[in-house]
C-alpha cells in the first residue's frame, strides 16, 4: 500500500503543483532577452536520414518579432523566422523555405518561435496547452489546435526552470522530431 | 419614291407579319459580343498592335483581389482555405493562391516537372552534386515534412519553387492573413476581363461564397471587378433614369397633345429597332453591344416621324401627303448620314451606321402608313377640319431669320478658346470607378508582386528562335540594372534553344551511381532520391527541346499566349515588369540596359488609338454632312431655305460642341456621337420649319420633339456615371440650340416643296 500511494504522489504531485500555478505566472517570469544570443544544441530526426542529424549555434531574438537561428556546425547558416515566412540564408543567398507559406509550416515555427521566447499569447493560440510543475522545474505540454499545424506536428513540449526556457521538443512523428536545447552561458558549444 | 397608299389594314397585317419575321430571325441568329478590338481602327504602330493583341488579355488583368474583412472567421486561416476551395469548385478560375494552401507537387504542372532541368541550371557535376546535398542536408536540419521530404526526393535542386515563383505570386510582400486577421486571397479568372458576363457570374459567386460562408461582403479589386461592378452600376442607373427619362417624355408629349393616342408613337420606333436588329443579325456574325448602346441614341431622331405625322393629323389625312416630301427629304439625308458613316472602315461603326439607317427608314414606314388609321377617329377628324381651317392662317414671321450665323460664329470662337484641349481621348477620365480604389488596386499589385498592365517591354523579329534568344538577354540586363525588374516572359517556360542544349547536355553527364553514392555517404537513406533518379533516366533517353507548342493544351498555354504573339509575319515577345512607378526613368533605364527591347506604355497606345478613331468618325461626320448637302441642293435646288438648313444645322453642331467644350471641359467620342444625334434632330426641324405652306403642325411637332427629347436626355445628364451624365449633357443641350436655332430662325417657303 506504501508504495502504491508514493507511486500516485509522485504521479499527481506535478498535477497538484501546477493547479498552484498558471501558465502566465511560469512563462511570464522566463526572461526573454532581446538581441542577445543564446547558445544551443539540437538534435533532429527524419526518415530520409540513417542517423539523427546533430546542429548546434546561436538563437537571437530580435526585439522587431523574429527569431533568427545562427547554425555554425555542421555548416554555417542563418534561419530569420518572421510572422510570416521562413528565410535560409546560406553562402550569402537568401531564400525563402518551400512551404513556409502554408498555414501548418508557418503555425509551426510561430508555435516553435513562441516556445523558445514562452510567448503565453501565441501559444495559447495555437496550442491545447498543459502545464506540469515539479519542483523549480516545469514542463508545458502543448497540443495543436488546427487541422493545419495537427499534420505538421503531433505535440510540442516546452521545458524550463526558474525564470529560463532549457528546451523546446518538436515532435512531428514517432520518426521525425527535434529537439532544441538551449547550454547555460558558461558552457562552451 | 412615291407616297404610300392609305391601305390601313393591308399594312397592319403586313408590319405584323413583318414583326414577327424580324423577331424570329433575331431570336434565332442574334449573337452579341463585347470584343473591342471589332470598334478599333486598325492598329498603326507597334504599341497599337500589341494592345490590340493583348485587349483584355493580359495575365495581370485576369486576376481577382479578394480582401475578407477582419473578423471574417474565428480561424482566419481555415477560412482562407475553406473559401479557396470553395472558389475553386465553382470552376471559374484558373487558380486561387491564399498563400496558406496546402500546394502539392500534384498541384504543380505536369510539364514544370518534367522539364525541370530543361527550364533551370543545375549542376549536375560530382562536386556541384556533394553540394546540392549538403544543402538538403541543412534544409532537413531545419525543417522536414512529408511534403518536403516528397519535393526534395524528386527534385533535389529544388528549381521547381524557384520557377514557381518566377510565374506565380512574385515577391510578395503583403500578409496573406494581417494580424487583425482579415485574409487576402488572388484569383485568376478563366474569362478573359472583356467577357462582362463572365466577370459578373464571377463577381456574383464571389459575393455568393462569402456571404454564405462567412456572412460578409468580400472587397473586391481588379479589371473584372471594375467592369462587372460598372455593368451593374450602369444597368441600375438605366433602369431608373429610362423609366424617369420615359415618363418625362410621355409628359411632355401628353401635354403637347392632349391625348392618349400619341403613345401610339412608340410603335414605329419598336418596329424600326426590331428591323434594324435583324438586319444586323443578317449582315454581321454578331452584334457589337456597343452597336446596340449608342445604336439606340442615334436612331433616336426617329421619335420625330410619328410626331410629324400626329401633328399633321390634326389638319386631315391630307397634310401627311403634304409633309411627304420634307419627311423624305430629312429621312433620306440623315440614312445617307449614317450609310456613310457606317462605310467609314471599322465594322462596329459599319453596325452603328447600319443599324440607325434601317431604323429609321422603318420608323418612317411605319409612322406613315400604319399611325393615320391607328390615331385618327372620326372625332379627331372633325377637330382636325376645324383646326386645320384655322391653321391656314397661322403662319408667323421669323424672329431672327440669320441667327444660324451669330451661332455658328459664337460655336467656331467657344471651340477656337478651347481648341487645344477640345478632344479627350483617355477614356480612364470617364470611368465611374472610384480613384481611390484603383489606388489600393494598384498598391496591392505592387504588395503581391503582380505584373504592371500598363508598362511592357517587347522584342519582335522574323525568327521566333531569334526573338525568345534575345528576350533572354534582355531580361538579363534589365534584371542586372537593379531598378526595375521582370516580372514574366516567355523564356519563363521557353528557354532559347542554346541553353536549352547546354541544360541537356549537363543532363546527359548525370551520373546516377555516383549520385547514389554521395547521397548514401551523406547519411542519406536508400532509396531517398528515387524519383529523382528515375526521372532523370527518363530525361536522358531523350527530352525534346520546349518549345511554345510544347504548353499547348496545358495550364500555361495562356501564359505563352500572352507573351508570344505572331502578328504582321514577325514574332513579338512581350515581357511583363514588376509595378512601374516611373516611366521615364523606366524608359531611360531600360534603353540604357538594353538595344534589344522598347518599352511601351499600353495607356499611351490607346489614348493614341482612340485619338484616331475620333478622326475617323469626325471625318465620317464631315462626310455625313456632306452628302446630307448634297441631297439637299439636290431635292430643293440651290435656293435660300437650302443655304438656311444647312448653316442651321452646321451652327447647332458647332454651338453644340463649343458650348459642351465649356460645359464639360473636354469632349470625348461619346460626345460626338451624341453631336450625329443632335445634327440628325436639327436637319429635321429645319426642313420641317423651313417647309412651304402651314407650319402650325410642324412647329408643334417639332416642340414636341424637341421637348421631349431635351428632357429624356436631361434626365441622363444627372447620371452618376460620366459617360451617360456627359452623352446626356451633350444632347439635351444640342437639342435645345437645334431647337432654337431652327425656331427662332424658322423661315416660311412661299412655294410648295
Amino acid at each position: 500500500m506504501t508504495i502504491k500511494y508514493a507511486c500516485l504522489l509522485l504521479v499527481l504531485l506535478p498535477l497538484v503543483a501546477a493547479n498552484g500555478s498558471s501558465l502566465e505566472d511560469v512563462l511570464g517570469a522566463v526572461d526573454t532577452v532581446q538581441d542577445v544570443p543564446r547558445r544551443y544544441t539540437e538534435t533532429r530526426v527524419t526518415p530520409k536520414l540513417r542517423e539523427p542529424l546533430l546542429v548546434s549555434g546561436e538563437v537571437v531574438f530580435r526585439s522587431d518579432g523574429s527569431l533568427v537561428k545562427t547554425i555554425d556546425a555542421p555548416v554555417n547558416e542563418v534561419i530569420t523566422i518572421s510572422a510570416q515566412s521562413v528565410i535560409l540564408s546560406r553562402n550569402g543567398k537568401a531564400r525563402e523555405l518551400p512551404f513556409s507559406r502554408q498555414s501548418g509550416v508557418r503555425e509551426l515555427y510561430q508555435g516553435i518561435r513562441a516556445a523558445l521566447e514562452a510567448d503565453v499569447a501565441t501559444l495559447e493560440r495555437l496550442f491545447y496547452t498543459e502545464l506540469l510543475m515539479s519542483g523549480d522545474s516545469w514542463e508545458l505540454v502543448c497540443t495543436p489546435r488546427s487541422a493545419g499545424l495537427q499534420r505538421e506536428l503531433q505535440q510540442l513540449s516546452v521545458t524550463g526552470s526558474a525564470g529560463a526556457v532549457s528546451g523546446v521538443l518538436v515532435k512531428q512523428s514517432e520518426d521525425r522530431w527535434q529537439k532544441i536545447e538551449f547550454l547555460p552561458d558558461d558552457d562552451p558549444l | 419614291m412615291r407616297f404610300p397608299a392609305f391601305l390601313s389594314s393591308r399594312w397592319l397585317a403586313f408590319w405584323l407579319v413583318f414583326s414577327v419575321v424580324c423577331l424570329t430571325t433575331v431570336w434565332l441568329r442574334f449573337q452579341t459580343t463585347v470584343e473591342l478590338t471589332a470598334f478599333l481602327p486598325d492598329p498603326q504602330d507597334d504599341a497599337e498592335k500589341i494592345l490590340v493583341q493583348r485587349l483584355g488579355q493580359g495575365p495581370g488583368s485576369q486576376l481577382w483581389f479578394v480582401v475578407l474583412p477582419e473578423g471574417f472567421a474565428d480561424d482566419p486561416v481555415a477560412g482562407s482555405n475553406a473559401f479557396r476551395e470553395a472558389l475553386l469548385t465553382a470552376g471559374l478560375f484558373s487558380s486561387v493562391v491564399n498563400g496558406v494552401s496546402e500546394a502539392e507537387i500534384a498541384d504543380i504542372p505536369s510539364g514544370i516537372i518534367s522539364n525541370r532541368y530543361l527550364l533551370a541550371d543545375a549542376d549536375f557535376s560530382e562536386q556541384g552534386m556533394q553540394d546540392m546535398l549538403r544543402q538538403r542536408l541543412m534544409d532537413m536540419a531545419l525543417f522536414s515534412n512529408e511534403q518536403l521530404d516528397a519535393l526534395i526526393a524528386v527534385d533535389p535542386y529544388l528549381v521547381v519553387p524557384e520557377l514557381l515563383q518566377l510565374s506565380d505570386d512574385g515577391s510578395a510582400t503583403q500578409d496573406w492573413i494581417t494580424p487583425a486577421g482579415a485574409a487576402y486571397l488572388l484569383a485568376s479568372s478563366r474569362a478573359p476581363s472583356f467577357d462582362a458576363a463572365g466577370q459578373t457570374l464571377i463577381r456574383e459567386t464571389l459575393l455568393q461564397a462569402a456571404q454564405q460562408q462567412f456572412g460578409v461582403v468580400p472587397e473586391l479589386f481588379g479589371v473584372g471587378a471594375y467592369s462587372s461592378e460598372l455593368q451593374q452600376t450602369i444597368r441600375a442607373e438605366v433602369r431608373a433614369r429610362s423609366l424617369v427619362a420615359t415618363l418625362a417624355i410621355v409628359v411632355v408629349l401628353l401635354m403637347v397633345y392632349r391625348r392618349l393616342s400619341v403613345l401610339a408613337s412608340v410603335l414605329p420606333l419598336a418596329v424600326g429597332s426590331v428591323a434594324a436588329l435583324t438586319v444586323l443579325t443578317l449582315l454581321f456574325d454578331q452584334v457589337h453591344g456597343i452597336t446596340l448602346a449608342f445604336g439606340f441614341t442615334l436612331f433616336g431622331v426617329a421619335i420625330d416621324y410619328p410626331l410629324h405625322v400626329l401633328s399633321h393629323l390634326r389638319a386631315g389625312r391630307e397634310q401627311i401627303r403634304l409633309i411627304w416630301p420634307t419627311l423624305r427629304l430629312s429621312v433620306i439625308s440623315t440614312v445617307a448620314a449614317y450609310l456613310l458613316i457606317a462605310l467609314s472602315g471599322t465594322e462596329g461603326l459599319a453596325q452603328l451606321g447600319v443599324f440607325s439607317a434601317i431604323g429609321l427608314l422603318v420608323s418612317l414606314l411605319v409612322s406613315i402608313t400604319l399611325l393615320p388609321d391607328l390615331i385618327s377617329s372620326a372625332t379627331e377628324r372633325q377637330r382636325a377640319a376645324k383646326t386645320s381651317a384655322a391653321a391656314q392662317t397661322g403662319g408667323e414671321a421669323p424672329v431672327l431669320r440669320h441667327i444660324w450665323l451669330p451661332a455658328l460664329l459664337l460655336g467656331a470662337l467657344m471651340m477656337g478658346a478651347k481648341l487645344s484641349q477640345l478632344w479627350t481621348d483617355d477614356l480612364s477620365t470617364l470611368s465611374p470607378v472610384d480613384q481611390q480604389k484603383l489606388e489600393r488596386d494598384r498598391e496591392l499589385r505592387a504588395d503581391f508582386g503582380i505584373p504592371d498592365i500598363r508598362y511592357l517591354l517587347y522584342l519582335k523579329g522574323a525568327d521566333k528562335a531569334g526573338v525568345i534568344s534575345q528576350t533572354a538577354a534582355a531580361v538579363a540586363q534589365v534584371n542586372a540594372g537593379g531598378e526595375v525588374s521582370v516580372a514574366t516572359a516567355i523564356t519563363d517556360i521557353v528557354p532559347p534553344e542554346n541553353i536549352q542544349q547546354s541544360r541537356a547536355l549537363a543532363i546527359h553527364s548525370f551520373d546516377a551511381s555516383t549520385f547514389t553514392a554521395l547521397a548514401e555517404a551523406k547519411g542519406f537513406v536508400s532509396g531517398a532520391f528515387a524519383p529523382f533518379l528515375r526521372d532523370m533516366a527518363a530525361m536522358r533517353a531523350g527530352t525534346p527541346y520546349l518549345s511554345d507548342e510544347s504548353w499547348q493544351g496545358t495550364a500555361l498555354e495562356p501564359f505563352v499566349t500572352a507573351h508570344l504573339l505572331q502578328e504582321d509575319g514577325l514574332w513579338w515577345s512581350v515581357v511583363t515588369l514588376t509595378q512601374v512607378d516611373d516611366w521615364s526613368e523606366l524608359q531611360n533605364s531600360v534603353g540604357s540596359l538594353t538595344k534589344r527591347a522598347e518599352v511601351i506604355d499600353l495607356k499611351a497606345a490607346s489614348v493614341s488609338l482612340v485619338s484616331r478613331y475620333r478622326n475617323t468618325v469626325i471625318m465620317a461626320m464631315c462626310a455625313a454632312l456632306l452628302a446630307a448637302a448634297a441631297l439637299l441642293f439636290f431635292q430643293i435646288g440651290l435656293s435660300t431655305r437650302a443655304c438656311w438648313v444647312l448653316g442651321t444645322i452646321v451652327a447647332t453642331a458647332a454651338l453644340t460642341i463649343g458650348l459642351n467644350v465649356w460645359l464639360l471641359g473636354q469632349l470625348s467620342l461619346f460626345n460626338l456621337l451624341a453631336v450625329i444625334l443632335v445634327t440628325g434632330l436639327g436637319l429635321d426641324y429645319a426642313l420641317f420649319l423651313s417647309r412651304p405652306g402651314n407650319q402650325q403642325f410642324s412647329r408643334e411637332a417639332v416642340m414636341a420633339s424637341a421637348f421631349s427629347s431635351a428632357a429624356g436626355f436631361a434626365v441622363l445628364a444627372w447620371s452618376s456615371i460620366p459617360i451617360l451624365a456627359s452623352l446626356g449633357l451633350t444632347v439635351s443641350s444640342g437639342v435645345a440650340i437645334a431647337y432654337l436655332l431652327a425656331r427662332l430662325g424658322q423661315r416660311q417657303e412661299p412655294t410648295e416643296d
